[in-house]
């Protein structure tokens, strides 16, 4: 096993009270449903992929957070596979939310959002660091028609749980801060149960907090908890 | 032997008359069903398998067949009744668990 999964779901549902501190998770009264996706060296396909959103749908989850992608070239046009799949979940009440990629290597190289963060239909979710700077490898959203980045949340440095024996781990990504997002949303959903699908994406971009830096690099902004 | 005699070998290989495709040959791919065809996917996906498509795996709700076929047979399959799109699937990979970013 990877222990990226472990992360991920530490960030978006970890305990109010872990056994050590510090606290790294935030839907901490979740239904944690993991789709193990990728297999113990890190791979995945499609197939994989929506076989697990599938799932999802499936058990009614309000929220699927994917930190993963694929590169995509400037110009590439977004699968309309996922896109329509995507689609499909959001009327169901599924809203899917996923990494923007890595690939950049800022200041000199923005890469453009990946598969399957550029569908129009899926929240492209960004980095930023603890000065709320937009992290360095962070994609950015150079094509048009889904490719934008929608909203950004913490990305660098971000502790959270491992597998036994570590327990813990501190990394970068916006594999963590995809799942920022993802518990963000959950505690939305939580509070209101109409705030499902459309209606809860619209609730998490109304909410953000706008930043003094390029929506190509962070969409609508901070993503932030309901008061 | 030359280049191209050894191709062929490789290409198609004739076992009791019945041509094999090395896995290779194959892809994996996503069969998007149009939303006026959902309730038939399960139908769909049975008669994608009669026509070639291996591992055939239905899901209902995504309302997408995935399955492996040769690569030869694609184009064939996106005229089918149903077929919204097909895109061969892509690949994922993750950094080492030991990289800082992830």
């Amino acid at each position: 096993m990877v222990g990226h999964g472990t992360h991920c779901t530490g960030t978006a549902c970890g305990p109010k009270q872990p056994g050590q501190l510090p606290r790294y998770g935030i839907a901490f009264e979740s239904d944690i449903f993991v789709g193990k996706v990728l297999n113990n060296q890190g791979s995945g396909t499609d197939t994989t992929i929506l076989a697990g959103i599938d799932w999802a749908i499936q058990n009614k989850c309000a929220i699927v957070s994917m930190s993963l992608g694929a590169p995509v070239a400037v110009g590439q046009a977004f699968s309309a596979v996922f896109e329509r799949v995507a689609a499909r979940a959001l009327a169901q009440g599924t809203l899917i939310i996923a990494a923007a990629g890595n690939e950049s290597r800022r200041p000199g190289v923005i890469a453009p959002v990946g598969h399957p963060a550029n569908c129009p239909s899926i929240m492209a979710v960004a980095a930023v660091d603890s000065d709320i700077q937009i992290a360095f490898f962070s994609c950015g959203g150079l094509n048009p028609n889904g490719g934008q980045v929608d909203i950004a949340a913490p990305g660098v440095n971000v502790f959270s749980s491992w597998p036994r024996p570590v327990l813990h781990k501190t990394i970068s990504g916006t594999s963590m801060a995809t799942p920022h997002v993802a518990g963000i949303a959950a505690l939305l959903a939580q509070s209101d149960p109409a705030a499902r699908g459309a209606a809860l994406q619209a609730k998490l971009l109304q909410f953000a907090r706008r930043l003094g830096l390029p929506s190509r690099d962070v969409g609508s902004g901070l993503v932030q908890a309901p008061q | 032997m030359t280049l191209d005699q050894d191709w062929s070998k490789l290409r198609s290989k004739k076992e009791g008359g019945r041509e094999t495709v090395p896995l290779y040959m194959k892809k994996q791919i996503s069969i998007l069903v149009n939303d006026d065809a959902l309730s038939d996917i399960h139908g769909i996906g049975s008669r994608l398998s009669s026509a070639g498509l291996e591992q055939t795996k239905v899901l209902k709700d995504a309302g997408v067949i995935t399955g492996l076929i040769d690569e030869n047979s694609i184009e064939a399959l996106r005229g089918y009744p149903g077929v919204s799109a097909i895109e061969e699937a892509r690949e994922f990979q993750l950094p080492p668990p030991n990289s800082d970013v992830q």
